[in-house]
C-alpha cells in the first residue's frame, strides 16, 4: 500500500535529526519551485539519488524499485503540462506543432519538462526522507523541535500503527463481499455505491480501535504532568548542524553554477 | 467553571486518535479506489481538467473529523494529521504535502468558524469542501504545479472542476459517511450522536 | 490475608446516557493484594467495571454515576484519570488495540515516560519489566510482527514498567490460541504477591485455581455472589449455567460426581479440587477412586468426545471425497515467505473437519484457497466437486481460476471471522434477504413470499426475531455472530466454512451456534471449522487437520489425533482437562 517506507540502516541520513532533516528539504523545494528551467530540477534529482544511495546507503536497485511504479504518473504529468501551457502569452512562440488553435511551442516542451522533473526532484527528496527517518522518530521530533503538542504526535502515532491493519481489514471486507454474492461492478456509479459498503465496516473498526487505544493511553497516566521525558533521545546535535551547513553550501554553490552557465530562470513569465 | 469549558472544548486523546484514524481509512480507501479506477485514470489525467474531479477526496479526511469531533480545531487537525500519515505512507510530494495539509486544514477550518462551531450540516459541509478546493488551488497547488502558465480557460475550467468536486467529494460526502457510520451506533463517545436527526 | 480494602464499591450504580443502566448498585470491598475473579455472561458489564476502577467511567466515557467508589482511598469521581491511572492498570482484551507505539520497547517506556522518569531509569525498567514476561531481549522487536500472546505480555510489561499496586485483566486471553492463553496465565499466576488483581476471564481451565475469592455479576449488571472459588463453583452452580458462562472443567465434573453419587466429598472442608493436581490428590486418596475413573471415562464418551462419526445420505456407502488438495503451497508476496507448504489433504463429503492450529500457522490462508478467494502457487492441485451435482468420479475444475471460484461459491458458504466484515445492508432483515437474493439470481425459484418465509424461519432459527430492524453494527457480539452465519445459512449452500465461529462467545451462544450446525449437518452438509478451541473439536468435529507454520502436521481422525502427544504438544495446542487428569488418574491407578 506505500510507494516506499521506513528502511532501518545505519547512515549519515539515517543519523540526521528528522526536523533538521525536513526543513532543509523544505527550503531547498521552496527554492526549486520558483525555477522554470528542467537544468535544475534535474540536477538537483541527481543529488537527492545520490544522497539515497551514498548517504543513506540504500542500493541502487532498491531506489529503482520503488520509483519504477511511478515512472506513469510523471509522464503524465509532463504530457499534462505541456498541453495546459499557455501559448497564448508568449511574446515569441517557436511553434513546434500546430493543430487548429491548439499548439506546442519550445517552451511548453520545457514547461512540460520542468514540471515533470521537478515533480521526480520532489518524489526523490521525499523518498530520501521517508526511507531515511524512523517514523517514531519523526512524530517525537515534531513534538520536541516543532512544539507539536504530545497528544496530538503520539495520536497520530497510535492512528499510524492500524496502516497495515485497515489494509487487511479491507481485503477483507473485499472477499467477504465476494462470498455474500456481490459480484465486481460495472461502470463508475455502481463502484462509487459500493464504496459506501466499504467505508462503513472500515469506519466502524476503525472508531472501536480509536476508542481502545485512546482508553488504554489514557490508563498508562498520559498527561499525568504538562511536561514528559523521552526514551528516545531525538535532540539536534553537532551532527546537524555540520550537514545543515555543508547541504547549504552545495545547493548555494549548484545554482551559482547554474546561474553561471545561464541556465537559471526564475518564475513562469520566464517562459514568454 | 473551567473544568466545565474544558469538557465543552477541550481535545481528549480519544478526539486525536479519533483523527489520527479517520486519515488512515480514508489513506485506504484512497488507495482502494486507485486500484479500482486505474482502468479510468489514463483518461482523466490526460486533461488537468478532469484530473480535478478527484481532488475532493483529499480533504474529505477533514471533513469526516469536523463532523465527528465538532470541536474548534478538527477540521485542521483532520487535515494536519491526515497530511503526516500520508507523508509517512511515501507521498510523491513529499514535505508539500505537510504545507497543503496546513493550509487545506486552515481553509477548512475558517468555514466551520464563520459558522462558530455550530453548524455541521450539509450546507455548511459542502462549503467548506468548495472553499478548500478554492484556496488549495492558489497554495500550494498552483506553485508546486506551475498552473499560473496554464492557458486562462484551462484555469477557469481546472476551478470549476475542482471547486464542484471539493463541494461534492470532500464535503457532501464526509457528511454522508458520519451519517451512515453514526447509524450503527458506534459514534457514543462523540458530539456527534448528540445531533438530532 | 490483609484486610485493608484497596477498592470499594459502595451502591454504586451506573447508567449510559442512552438510559440503560450497566452497572447495578454494587457493593464490593477488594482487598490488598487479593486476586478476584469477575465472571459473568457476555455484555453484562464486567468491561464496563474496569473502565470505572481507573476513572475511564465518568471522566472520558460519558454516563451518570451515583453511590462511591474508591480505589486507594481516592473517590473516583473526583480524582483525574492521570491520577487514578497510577493506581490502577489495565490489560485489555483486543491484543491489536491497546499500544501507541511501534516497538517494543517504546510501547514499554510511554507510561514511565508519562510520569517523568529519568530515561537511565526508563531503560532499566524496560530491561526488567521484559524480563518479567519472559521476553528478554524483544526491546527492538515491532509490536506488528509480535504473536497475540507475545502482544499480551507486551502489555502486562507495559503495566509492570508503571507498576500500579492494582492490575485489572479484561479478558486478556479470549484473543489467543492455547499456547498463548497458557503463556499468559502462567505469567499472571507468578506476579507478586503485594499486587492486587481484579481479573475478568471466561477461560477458566487455565488458571481458575489463582483466585481468593470469584464474584458473580448477572446480566442486569448486579454482583450477586462473592465468595471463595470452591464455595462459588459449587454451591452456586446452577446460577452459573444459567447465566450461560463457561464452567472450568475439571471442578464441573468433580461436581457432577458428587451430585451423582449424593454421599461423598473430596477433602474435610468439602471444598471441589479446581486443578488436575488437586483432583489427582483427591481422587487417589479416596476410596471412591474405581467408580470416579470410571465415571469420567463415560463423561469423556458422553460430552468431551461427542463428536459424532461423519455422516453420510446412505450410511453403508463409503464417502466420496468432497476436496482434494495435492502438493499445495502459497505464498503472500509471490516469492518470499510461504505461508502454506506442500499440503495434501482430503475431505469427504459429509466431514465435520476442524482445521485447527495457532494463530498464525495458516487456518484462514488455506481455506480461502479452499474456495479460491486466493490464489494457490504454482504445481498447487486443487479439486472441489459440487456434492449436489452428479456423483462419482472428482473431476479437476475447468476453465480459469476465476471460474473455478464463481462455481465452488455457488454451492460453499464462508462466514468470516470478523461478522462485520460480510454486512451489505442496513437493516437484519435486509441482510437475510440479501442472500436470498443473489441465490435467486442464479437459480429463479424463489418468489417474494417463500423468500418472506425463509428469512422469517432463519431469524426464528437464531433469535432474532426482535431485531429485525436494527442495524446489523449495532447488536450485540452474540447477534452479530449470528446474523453472519443466518446471511451465509439461508443460502441453502452444500458445503459450509466457518472461521473461528465461537470467538469470543459464551457458553450459551457457543452451544446454541454449534447445535444449529450439528443440525446441518446432519442433513447431509458438509462441514469444516478453522478454529483453535480444542475442546470444541473433540466434541462436535469427527476429523482434524492440524496446521504447524503452514504445513499439515494431522490429518485424520479426532479420536486418533489423542494419542498423537506430541503433534498436540508440538502444534501448542492442548488436549481438553478433564481427559488429562482421566489419563493421569487411570495410569496411577494401574500402576
Amino acid at each position: 500500500m506505500q510507494f516506499f517506507e521506513y528502511i532501518e540502516r545505519d547512515s549519515v541520513m539515517h543519523s540526521l535529526n528528522p526536523v533538521v532533516k525536513l526543513v532543509s528539504i523544505f527550503l531547498l523545494m521552496l527554492a526549486v519551485t520558483f525555477v522554470y528551467e528542467p537544468y535544475t530540477p534535474l540536477i538537483f534529482s541527481v543529488l537527492a539519488f545520490l544522497q539515497i544511495i551514498i548517504m543513506g546507503r540504500i542500493p541502487v536497485r532498491e531506489v529503482f524499485k520503488m520509483i519504477l511504479p511511478l515512472i506513469l504518473v510523471l509522464a503524465g504529468i509532463t504530457i499534462t503540462s505541456i498541453i495546459a501551457f499557455n501559448t497564448a502569452a508568449e511574446i515569441t512562440p517557436a511553434v513546434l506543432f500546430s493543430a487548429g488553435r491548439f499548439i506546442i511551442t519550445v517552451n511548453s516542451v520545457k514547461f512540460g519538462l520542468t514540471i515533470g522533473l521537478r515533480t521526480l526532484f520532489f518524489l526523490l527528496y521525499s523518498m530520501l526522507f521517508v526511507i531515511t527517518t524512523d517514523p517514531t522518530d519523526f512524530i517525537i521530533s515534531l513534538i520536541r523541535q516543532l512544539r507539536l503538542p504530545a497528544r496530538v504526535g503520539f495520536g497520530t502515532l497510535a492512528g499510524y500503527r492500524f496502516v497495515p491493519l485497515l489494509g487487511e481489514e479491507y481485503r477483507s471486507i473485499h472477499q467477504a463481499h465476494r462470498i455474500r454474492g456481490l459480484r465486481e461492478d460495472k461502470g463508475a456509479v455502481a463502484k462509487f455505491r459500493r464504496f459506501r459498503k466499504y467505508a462503513v465496516p472500515l469506519m466502524v473498526t476503525a472508531t472501536r480501535k480509536a476508542q481502545r487505544v485512546a482508553i488504554a493511553m489514557d490508563s498508562k497516566c498520559f498527561y499525568a504532568y504538562p511536561e514528559r521525558t523521552y526514551l528516545r533521545e531525538v535532540k539536534i546535535r553537532k551532527i546537524d548542524i555540520i550537514y545543515s551547513i555543508i547541504f547549504g553550501i552545495v545547493c548555494i554553490v549548484i545554482f551559482l553554477a547554474l546561474r553561471n552557465y545561464g541556465l537559471l530562470a526564475w518564475g513562469y513569465r520566464s517562459l514568454r | 467553571m473551567e473544568k466545565s469549558l474544558k469538557k465543552q472544548y477541550g481535545w481528549t486523546t480519544l478526539d486525536v486518535v479519533m483523527t489520527a484514524v479517520v486519515g488512515v481509512v480514508f489513506a485506504v480507501l484512497y488507495w482502494a479506489y486507485n486500484q479500482l479506477f486505474a482502468f479510468v485514470f489514463p483518461f482523466v489525467s490526460a486533461s488537468p481538467v478532469t484530473l480535478q474531479a478527484f481532488v475532493g477526496f483529499w480533504f474529505i479526511a477533514g471533513t469526516v473529523a469536523a463532523c465527528i469531533i465538532q470541536k474548534p480545531g478538527a477540521a485542521f487537525l483532520g487535515e494536519l494529521i491526515a497530511a503526516i500519515i500520508s507523508m509517512l505512507l511515501g507521498s510523491i510530494w513529499g514535505v508539500w504535502v505537510l504545507i497543503s495539509g496546513l493550509v487545506q486544514g486552515a481553509a477548512a477550518e475558517a468555514v466551520f468558524a464563520a459558522f462558530r462551531y455550530k453548524k455541521y450540516n450539509y450546507f455548511v459541509v459542502t462549503l467548506s469542501g468548495l472553499f478548500t478546493a478554492l484556496v488549495s488551488f492558489f497554495f500550494p497547488e498552483s506553485v508546486t504545479e506551475g498552473y499560473l502558465a496554464y492557458s486562462i480557460p484551462i484555469i477557469i475550467g481546472m476551478l470549476v472542476v475542482r471547486m464542484i468536486s471539493g463541494a461534492i467529494l470532500g464535503g457532501a460526502l464526509g457528511k454522508a459517511i458520519t451519517g451512515w457510520v453514526a447509524k450503527t451506533g458506534v459514534f457514543k463517545n462523540f458530539k456527534i450522536s448528540k445531533e438530532k436527526e | 490475608m490483609n484486610k485493608r480494602p484497596v477498592i470499594s464499591f459502595n451502591d454504586f450504580s451506573f447508567s449510559y446516557p442512552e438510559g440503560d443502566t450497566v452497572l447495578h448498585k454494587i457493593d464490593l470491598e477488594i482487598y490488598e493484594g487479593e486476586r478476584i475473579l469477575i465472571l459473568g455472561p457476555s455484555g453484562c458489564g464486567k468491561s464496563t467495571l474496569s473502565l470505572c476502577l481507573n476513572g475511564i467511567i465518568p471522566h472520558l466515557i460519558d454516563g451518570r454515576i451515583s453511590g462511591s467508589l474508591k480505589v486507594s482511598g481516592m473517590e473516583t469521581s473526583g480524582t483525574p484519570v492521570s491520577v487514578l491511572s497510577q493506581k490502577a492498570g489495565i490489560v485489555f482484551q483486543d491484543p491489536e488495540s491497546q499500544f501507541c507505539m511501534l516497538r517494543v520497547d517504546d510501547e514499554i517506556a510511554f507510561g514511565p515516560e508519562n510520569l517523568k522518569k529519568e530515561r537511565s531509569l526508563i531503560i532499566k525498567e524496560i530491561h526488567d519489566a521484559l524480563s518479567m514476561v519472559n521476553m528478554d531481549s524483544c526491546e527492538k522487536m515491532l509490536l506488528n510482527h509480535l504473536s497475540g500472546g507475545m502482544k499480551q505480555r507486551v502489555a502486562l510489561a507495559a503495566l509492570l514498567a508503571i507498576s500500579q499496586p492494582v492490575m485489572i485483566f479484561d479478558e486478556p486471553t479470549s484473543n489467543l490460541d492455547p499456547q498463548g492463553t497458557y503463556e499468559v496465565a502462567e505469567l499472571i499466576r507468578g506476579l507478586p504477591s503485594e499486587k492486587t488483581l481484579v481479573i475478568i476471564e471466561h477461560k477458566l481451565d487455565y488458571f481458575i485455581d489463582i483466585f481468593d475469592r470469584i464474584a458473580i455479576m448477572d446480566s442486569s449488571g448486579r454482583i450477586i455472589a462473592v465468595d471463595t472459588p470452591g464455595e462459588i463453583l459449587t454451591g452456586r452452580e446452577q446460577v452459573l449455567k444459567e447465566l450461560g458462562v463457561w464452567l472450568p472443567q475439571i471442578p464441573k465434573y468433580m461436581n457432577k460426581f458428587i451430585k451423582s453419587t449424593k454421599h461423598i466429598t473430596f477433602d474435610s472442608h468439602g471444598q471441589v479440587p479446581l486443578n488436575i493436581t488437586e483432583a489427582k490428590k483427591a481422587v487417589s486418596s479416596s476410596p471412591f477412586a474405581g467408580e470416579i475413573i470410571s465415571f469420567f471415562s463415560r463423561m469423556i464418551e458422553e460430552e468431551i468426545l461427542a463428536a459424532p462419526p461423519a455422516y453420510n445420505i446412505e450410511s453403508n456407502r463409503k464417502p466420496d471425497p468432497l476436496i482434494t488438495v495435492k502438493k499445495l503451497k502459497f505464498s503472500y508476496d509471490g516469492s518470499g515467505k510461504m505461508a502454506l507448504k506442500d499440503i495434501s489433504l482430503t475431505i469427504n463429503e459429509g466431514d465435520f473437519i476442524a482445521i485447527a492450529g495457532q494463530n498464525g500457522s495458516g487456518k484462514t490462508t488455506l481455506a480461502k484457497i479452499l474456495i479460491g478467494l486466493l490464489e494457490p502457487g504454482p504445481g498447487s492441485k486443487i479439486s472441489f466437486r459440487n456434492p449436489a451435482a452428479a456423483t462419482g468420479h472428482s473431476k479437476l475444475p475447468a476453465g480459469s481460476f476465476r471460474a473455478r471460484t464463481e462455481d465452488v461459491l455457488d454451492f460453499t458458504g464462508f462466514v468470516f471471522q470478523n461478522p462485520e466484515h460480510q454486512f451489505l445492508e442496513d437493516t437484519v432483515y435486509d441482510e437475510i434477504i440479501f442472500g436470498l437474493k443473489s441465490v435467486n439470481k442464479k437459480r429463479n425459484i424463489l418468489n417474494d413470499t417463500l423468500m418472506e418465509r425463509k428469512a422469517e424461519d432463519m431469524l426464528k432459527l437464531m433469535g432474532l426475531e426482535d431485531f429485525k430492524e436494527r442495524n446489523p453494527f449495532s447488536l450485540s457480539q452474540g447477534q452479530k455472530r449470528r446474523l453472519s452465519v443466518a446471511s451465509i445459512l439461508v443460502m441453502d449452500h452444500q458445503v459450509l466454512i466457518l472461521d473461528e465461529p465461537t470467538f469470543g462467545q459464551d457458553y450459551i451462544n457457543t452451544t446454541g451456534l454449534m447445535d444449529i450446525l450439528v443440525e446441518h449437518h446432519r442433513n447431509g452438509k458438509t462441514i469444516i471449522i478453522i478454529t483453535h478451541d480444542m475442546n470444541l473439536i473433540f466434541r462436535y468435529c469427527n476429523k482434524v487437520a492440524v496446521l504447524k507454520n503452514g504445513t499439515l502436521a494431522y490429518s485424520g481422525y479426532t479420536r486418533e489425533l489423542l494419542y498423537r502427544e506430541d503433534i498436540i504438544k508440538e502444534c501448542g495446542l492442548d488436549v481438553p482437562p478433564l481427559l488429562k487428569l482421566y489419563r493421569q488418574v487411570k495410569n496411577d491407578a494401574a500402576l
